[in-house]
């Protein structure tokens, strides 16, 4: 076994820890943000386990829940959870149903996608990431090493295309942006916007640096997911799983109780 | 009358610190930066400027 086939494994364990983490958290005090962020994560981690298996062998429902969860779903989960957790507003609840709407409408795309997949691509030489799409190949590019080519009619054109797991121009593909930009605005940019809060009224330092190591690691991965389907999957693994431990450690920070640095006593009248 | 005391803790962002006086606000604005051109990235693909 590499080391490329022991890191996701490592990193789903670590998210499973999270996962039970941020649910247990849900079930004391029943903070819907918590259940949010709970459900991304348990995502997260079903993605890495995902790649982890696709790392050994193929298997069809995996890979399902490889694109649902990991790639589409996860980062919109959890940082609709910081939404929620810094906006009371009645419009939050309307985002909530078009999140849980769009979810599934993602799950139902998907399930027309499947019987299309061109499984006669899948190698376990390369991360997952770097091989569910079928891309145009642009005239005078040449097609990466390795990769699979054929020739096909997409929109009334003969194009020729590097092949993928997913069929050209599935609509499920459509989908994952959305869900992607929006959870970059709600976790990265709620953690940022936290961690300024705080900064800027020199409070509560504990939640600045948690802040910044949960934008941090959901940075990571984020950077690592888009070098890799630029073609520089190398990083992907150990992106994975650091950003997994930076975000655990970032969400433990800023959840344990402010160092008190000044204790004072009060004399309290009594009855 | 019966006096009894009631503890409150307050924390501040120690004074003087290079980590919160430097590092935070530039790490702050540098992941900002990097969270716009990867949201920018997205839209790119969504709107098929950018192919992949």
């Amino acid at each position: 076994m590499s080391i490329n086939q022991i890191l996701p494994f490592a990193s789903t364990a670590i998210m499973l820890g999270f996962t039970i983490y941020v649910l247990q958290r849900y079930l004391v005090r029943r903070a819907p943000h918590f259940l949010f962020w709970g459900i991304g994560l348990a995502f997260f981690g079903a993605g890495s386990f995902a790649e982890a298996y696709l790392s050994l062998a193929w298997n069809r429902w995996v890979f399902f829940s490889w694109y649902l969860f990991g790639a589409a779903l996860n980062a919109a989960w959890i940082g609709h959870g910081t939404l929620v957790l810094l906006t009371r507003r009645w419009w939050v609840n309307i985002v909530t149903i078009v999140l849980v709407v769009g979810s599934h409408f993602a799950g139902y795309l998907m399930l027309q996608a499947m019987p299309k997949l061109d499984v006669s691509v899948f190698t376990t030489s390369k991360p997952v990431s770097e091989q569910y799409g079928t891309k145009v190949l642009k005239e005078g590019t040449t097609a990466p090493e390795g990769a699979q080519t054929a020739t096909t009619t997409y929109r009334g054109q003969q194009v020729t295309v590097v092949r993928g797991l997913l069929p050209l121009g599935s609509p499920v593909r459509l989908t994952t942006p959305f869900f992607n930009i929006y959870g970059l605005l709600t976790l990265v940019g709620g953690a940022i916007w936290s961690a300024y809060l705080f900064w800027r009224k020199r409070v509560l330092p504990n939640r600045v640096i948690g802040n910044v190591l949960i934008a941090a690691g959901a940075l990571l991965i984020g950077s690592a997911s888009t070098l890799t389907r630029l073609g520089y999957g190398q990083f992907l693994y150990l992106g994975e799983l650091l950003s997994a431990i930076i975000m655990f450690a970032g969400f433990r920070f800023a959840a344990r109780p402010a160092p008190s640095e000044a204790m004072q006593a009060e004399p309290v009248p009594a009855a | 009358m019966v006096s009894s005391t009631r503890t409150t803790s307050s924390s501040h962002a120690p004074e003087h610190s290079l980590l919160f006086e430097k590092v935070i606000p530039v790490l702050l604005i540098l992941m900002g930066i990097l969270m716009v051109a990867l949201i920018l990235f997205a839209a790119g693909v969504l709107l098929g400027i950018v192919h992949f």
